[in-house]
């Protein structure tokens, strides 16, 4: 991968965002609050769910520590689509190397969001004292496991997003399907005790498991699930390359 | 032959027919699958390009609009793919390929700089260094922290070819980079090319002015009809390529009006002669030629015999006719006359030219008749124009 080229977009998509708006770099943390609060209500008020067995923290608490590697997950995967329509222009003038483009997207998304997640669990140390961060490694990996599996769909989509255009439209439906069947809104005890082997199928739950079971329980809760996660990355990771790869020197006739 | 930097063989480019969506996906699976596309359908834009590229040679390309030759570049770049035939590559290369020359269109000239260099390769550091040299020969001015979109295409090409020159490639490939920008600029590019190639530089130049194309390459090839039509010395592809145009532009054109009064004094032929008497209809610039008509008369008066040369842009050379001279023409019966006017030295510029005989009245008042034949002028030269004046630097 051209390194060149993937540092200046990088550098480019970590302040390009923001660039020309007035809460400039807030951004970052003003949509997440807002959401954050919004969920925390509904659902803490209004169904006055609780934080699961083993959770003492308050419900936003728990809600937070899984809200921000979720947001970078799912902005990664839908802000890396329109990646390579961004840079179309360049791409129809000069040879380059489109991987770095989509890489350094996935990159910075997952850069920010980090650096907020960081901030936010900073906050909630101060103001609730319910976060632990001796096992903070894990969340690294969690993060980690996520930003590659990112990284691999992100090849995988937006390559094909060139060809198959409803992607793009279908992409925004599966994030938020993805988001209801994960357990990052809701607790584990909520689902009816029939249907919970099933969400031993959802990746996403050995990653929240993991990271909350760290940050609130101060316990090392690695499933089984959390290591297969490492497998499923690797195998999206290759299988995203692949497909790129392949596509990629027919981008320009398609796009 | 000094080392190869680019080999093309059966070269051909064909755009897919896109419009509906099942295409797109059966082309995509295709692609998975490893198989080549269907190059049958869609429009061919090139096809059977076969060239080798060595260092230190200098090829222009030159053809019409939409003949295939930004697309010959950018398969040579590598920014699309060929639908058929190979290309090798070895060396390192630069292209500008169409005007915008790969800027990202929203960023200042002076990020534009810094997304190019690292497009090729460069770490900010190393362009940090050329950036003084960067900026001093694009020479935009303080338009340099302005928005690429705000330039016009003259200020875009400036910095294109600025950043493109600080990289000394071993191969440049410009696509009618000269063409946009004004004088002084032209004049700094080509010294700079001058001196790019004397160093061992080697070109591709699309350009649509011939001029520059046999100023700086001695090699052309003309794309014509997505294929290449010609290729070799530039004094023959160009001249075959005006000749092109010429003929392009005589069929567009009502034909010439035939003589008033056919039936009475007439041209019965004509011939170009050159200086050992044989027929010819191709001549070096600057050898002997004649012009030898022959003449009828009804009545036995002598005809007055007039020539005219026009070039292939259909503007008149020079003509004239024998009215007052003296001796001029030979009766060879009763009804036939024989005229023969001579150059001694031919002062035609290289090009293809068309000669007219006429025969007017002998009050040499009317043309009565008049035939025409091509005449192919060759040789090599950096003269414009059509003839070459007589002068002296002092």
């Amino acid at each position: 991968m051209d390194l060149a080229l993937f540092q200046r977009q990088y550098r480019k998509d970590l302040t390009d965002q923001s660039k020309n708006t007035l809460a400039g770099s807030l951004w970052l943390l003003i949509e997440p609050a807002i959401m954050l609060l919004v969920y925390s209500f509904v659902f803490s008020v209004i169904f006055t769910a609780r934080a699961g067995s083993g959770h003492d923290s308050p419900f936003i608490v728990y809600l937070a520590v899984m809200m921000w590697p979720w947001f970078a997950f799912s902005q990664a995967l839908s802000r890396s689509l329109s990646v390579l329509d961004e840079n179309m222009g360049l791409m129809r003038k000069m040879a380059l190397d489109k991987h770095a483009l989509v890489a350094a997207r996935v990159c910075s998304v997952f850069t920010l969001q980090s650096l907020a997640y960081l901030l936010v669990l900073l906050v909630l140390l101060v103001l609730t004292g319910g976060v632990d961060f001796t096992r903070i490694w894990i969340v690294l990996l969690s993060v980690l496991q996520l930003l590659l599996a990112a990284l691999g769909l992100a090849y995988l989509f937006s390559a094909l997003a060139v060809f198959v255009r409803d992607i793009k439209l279908a992409m925004p439906m599966l994030i938020m399907l993805m988001f209801f069947c994960s357990p990052i809104i809701w607790t584990v005890e909520m689902i009816p005790q029939q249907y919970r082997h099933l969400l031993d199928y959802n990746p996403l739950t050995h990653v929240a498991t993991a990271v909350r079971g760290a940050l609130l329980q101060g316990e090392t809760l690695l499933s089984g699930g959390w290591w297969w996660n490492w497998l499923l990355a690797a195998v999206l990771l290759l299988l995203g390359w692949w497909v790129f790869s392949r596509l990629a020197p027919w981008f320009e006739e398609y796009a | 032959m000094s080392a190869l930097l680019l080999r093309a063989e059966n070269l051909g480019k064909s755009y897919p027919a896109i419009g509906h969506a099942g295409g797109r996906l059966r082309a995509m699976l295709q692609i998975l699958a490893g198989r080549a596309l269907a190059s049958g359908s869609g429009v061919q834009v090139l096809r059977d390009v076969n060239l080798s590229v060595h260092a230190g040679q200098s090829i222009g390309i030159i053809g019409e609009n939409g003949a295939g030759k930004s697309t010959l570049l950018k398969l040579f770049s590598g920014v699309i793919m060929p639908s058929s035939g190979s290309i090798e590559r070895h060396g390192s290369m630069a292209a500008l390929i169409e005007l915008s020359a790969g800027f990202d269109q929203e960023l200042s000239g002076m990020d534009n700089i810094f997304l190019k260099t690292a497009l090729m390769g460069m770490s900010r550091r190393q362009t940090r260094q050329h950036l003084d040299a960067i900026i001093e020969f694009a020479d935009i001015g303080d338009a340099l922290w302005q928005p690429v979109k705000t330039y016009s295409s003259g200020m875009v090409v400036r910095l294109g070819f600025a950043i493109v020159a600080i990289q000394n490639p071993q191969l440049l490939m410009t696509d009618e980079v000269l063409a946009v920008g004004d004088e002084s600029f032209q004049r700094k590019c080509i010294a700079w090319l001058d001196n790019y190639l004397a160093h061992g530089g080697t070109l591709l130049m699309v350009s649509h002015s011939t001029y520059q194309i046999k100023r700086l390459c001695p090699q052309t090839i003309w794309i014509h009809d997505h294929k290449v039509a010609m290729q070799g010395d530039s004094d023959r592809v160009i001249n075959a390529y005006l000749d092109w145009h010429a003929e392009k532009q005589r069929q567009n054109e009502q034909p010439a009006q035939r003589a008033m009064n056919p039936e009475h004094y007439q041209v019965l032929s004509m011939q170009l002669l050159d200086a050992r008497q044989q027929v010819v209809q191709e001549i070096r610039s600057g050898q002997a030629l004649s012009i030898e008509m022959r003449l009828s008369t009804p009545d036995g008066r002598q005809p007055v015999a007039g020539f005219g040369i026009i070039d292939r842009g259909g503007l008149p050379v020079y003509g004239v006719a024998s009215s007052n001279v003296a001796n001029a023409g030979e009766q060879l019966s009763e009804q036939e006359w024989r005229y023969r006017v001579e150059f001694a030295d031919l002062p035609l510029l290289p090009g293809s030219y068309t000669v007219r005989s006429h025969v007017l009245d002998p009050e040499g008042l009317r043309v009565c008749d008049s035939l025409e034949t091509r005449l192919a002028v060759t040789g090599s030269t950096l003269e414009l124009g059509s003839v070459r004046l007589q002068h002296k630097w002092q």
